[in-house]
């Protein structure tokens, strides 16, 4: 295989598949501002090792054995941050985590994106503030406590519930969440 | 006593989790391994709602990691991964107990490829107070006022308060909530303006965005045009058009207001300030600015920027001091300095329909800009003469008897006569106008470096 036809292969399968990449890697309890980084090691590990791999169309599993191997090691490490990684968690997940992405996993992501805008509108107001004050303001759940009057537990418990209620839109609409 | 598996998830995913509840919520998962699926389905839904802001989007992740995996195939085998491994595990130290920010970590991320965490990559201006260095990874907070930031690659943005805003690199900023203005050169193309709903990128312009805390973002294009990217569809925008994007919604065309950014505009504008009544003219189109007529006002009008003139211009004052009368229109020669880049803006009193003949009005104040007034024109002459070279839009359509009196007058018929005066440190420019019955007007050429 030319350098050439390497690249256009690891392109592809990047363009193709990073997205139930960071889905996978975050699924293990990865901190979600850990999740690129990983990603983006995963696919200079891939691109290092493409001549491993026996066919282009196995790429995911691939990409998520090794993504897999890199959460490992990192629990091996010593003096790692338990906020980025949590060693007993992740390491439950882990061992729960099929390496085959699932049909669902591999959706398209606007579809998945499209559907989540969907089920976000049916929420309730106060609740969609809250998920707002999370996932776009990037605050913590005594922030957001403080903001809007609420006990820090409430807004865990609530962002619980409303995480719930979105998975359960998802699936009634067929998508895997 | 013991929090139930609820609690436990819902702390966990929040960070807050301490090590007796850690072992507590382990113990849970261990035991039933349909609250690991509860687990896992609470940590995707949480991955899909923070990938619904742009800046941790697919088309983000792929605009940023691509260049690189093309860029390896031109590299050894190990020089690159081996590079970004060591730069991605500063970052993990760097980003410190504050990682779970995911903002900061993309910052962080970032830096791999943009520039360095720390870098020194714009000065910010406030007032009168001494300029501030705005460093990659910064995150500031504008609580009064308007502030001028002057980017390595030559952009200028006008942030005006209360905003919030990131720095990720010369070419790339989070606007988290606030209004501003940006100007990019032909070195800055390409400068993009993130906010919680779209992404802008400049293809040679000058623009406003207007972000509200709830993630509705404004675009309005003055000049040139950008690309407004959310969630997968990108669109054109170009001068005198606007785009709004909202959370959980597509993009959708509103009409061209620009009137909300009257306190940017000027600032991104190189107008530092005004007195009297001397004003800013309001934002707009080159064509609106052109047309804009005031009975009250002098209308300080931004013209071309960034260029050399590329030959001698015949002007009428070159040195700082006071000028009326015959001074006023002694012809000088202005040299523009080898690679030295220049921009130009007219003083106009453009009065409303027409004054009265032998009606004459006294307007006068002042114009301080953010560089040295290197010449000024005041003769109608030698205004048309320089209008090829200055202007960027069409004038206001004039009579025969208007462009004779176009620029200043110093007739012995009038009690006073107009009057210029440029500062010592060549900044602030002060105009007495005796306007009539027609458009009185003058062009400041400034430094543009």
């Amino acid at each position: 295989m030319t350098r050439q036809e390497k690249d256009q292969q690891l392109d592809a399968a990047v363009r193709a598949h990073h997205s139930g990449l960071r889905y996978f890697i975050r699924s293990l309890g990865v901190n979600e501002s850990w999740v690129d980084d990983l990603a983006q090691e995963t696919f200079l590990i891939a691109h290092r090792k493409w001549e491993e791999l026996d066919h282009p169309d196995n790429a995911p599993g691939w990409f998520r054995m090794i993504a897999r191997n890199l959460v490992m090691n990192e629990l091996t490490k010593v003096g790692r941050r338990q906020r980025l990684i949590d060693e007993k968690i992740t390491g439950i997940l882990l061992a729960a985590e099929p390496t085959i992405p699932a049909p669902g996993l591999l959706q398209d992501a606007e579809t998945r994106h499209r559907a989540l805008r969907e089920c976000l509108n049916g929420l309730p107001g106060n609740i969609r503030r809250v998920i707002s004050a999370r996932y776009y303001d990037d605050r913590n759940a005594s922030e957001i406590g403080e903001e809007l009057s609420m006990n820090p537990a409430s807004v865990r418990k609530l962002l619980f519930h409303a995480r719930k209620a979105l998975a359960d839109c998802l699936v009634a609409k067929h998508v895997h969440p | 006593m013991h929090d139930d598996f609820d609690s436990l998830c819902a702390s966990y995913l929040d960070g807050t989790l301490d090590e007796r509840s850690r072992d507590e919520l382990a113990a849970l998962l261990e035991s039933d391994p349909a609250k690991v699926a509860v687990l896992r389905s609470q940590l995707l839904l949480s991955g899909s709602l923070a990938r619904l802001r742009p800046d941790l989007d697919d088309e983000h992740f792929l605009r940023t990691v691509m260049p690189h995996v093309h860029a390896m195939s031109g590299e050894a085998e190990e020089a690159f991964p081996s590079r970004v491994r060591k730069s991605i595990r500063t970052a993990r130290w760097r980003r410190g107990a504050l990682a779970a920010a995911a903002v900061m970590a993309l910052a962080a991320t970032l830096f791999v490829f943009h520039g360095r965490r720390g870098d020194m990559i714009a000065s910010r201006f406030d007032g009168e107070s001494p300029s501030q260095p705005v460093r990659v990874g910064d995150k500031l907070e504008f609580s009064q006022g308007v502030s001028r930031l002057e980017f390595s690659n030559g952009a200028v943005v006008a942030v005006e308060a209360p905003a919030a805003m990131s720095f990720r690199s010369p070419e790339e900023v989070v606007l988290d909530y606030g209004r501003l203005n940006a100007w990019c050169p032909e070195t800055a193309h390409g400068f993009r303006v993130i906010t919680r709903s779209a992404t802008l990128t400049d293809l040679g312009t000058s623009f406003g965005v207007s972000a509200a805390r709830d993630g509705t973002a404004d675009f309005v294009v003055l000049d040139g045009k950008v690309e407004v990217q959310k969630d997968g569809e990108t669109r054109t925008v170009e001068r005198g058009a606007a785009l709004r994007a909202n959370h959980g919604r597509g993009l959708s065309k509103i009409a061209f207001e620009p009137s909300a950014f009257k306190r940017t505009w000027p600032v991104a504008s190189g107008i530092h300030s005004t007195r009297g009544e001397v004003v800013p003219a309001p934002p707009g189109t080159r064509e609106a600015l052109a047309a804009y007529e005031s009975d009250r006002h002098i209308l300080v009008i931004p013209e071309r920027r960034d260029f050399h003139p590329g030959k001698k211009i015949p002007v009428n004052i070159l040195e700082p001091g006071g000028y009326e009368g015959r001074n006023l229109f002694q012809p000088v020669t202005f040299s523009p300095p080898p690679k030295t880049k220049v921009r130009s803006y007219l003083l106009r009193y453009n009065p409303v329909g027409k004054l009265e003949k032998k009606d004459h009005k006294l307007i006068e104040g002042s114009v301080t800009f953010d560089r040295p007034v290197l010449a000024i024109i005041a003769g109608s002459r030698l205004l048309h003469l320089s209008d090829e070279v200055f202007s960027s839009a069409p004038l206001p359509k004039m009579t025969e008897v208007d462009s004779k009196l176009r620029g200043l007058e110093s007739s012995p018929n009038l009690i006073r006569s107009d009057r210029v005066e440029l500062s010592k440190d060549r900044r602030m420019l002060k105009v007495t106008f005796i306007a009539g019955e027609s458009i009185d007007e003058l062009r400041a050429i400034t430094a543009d470096d």
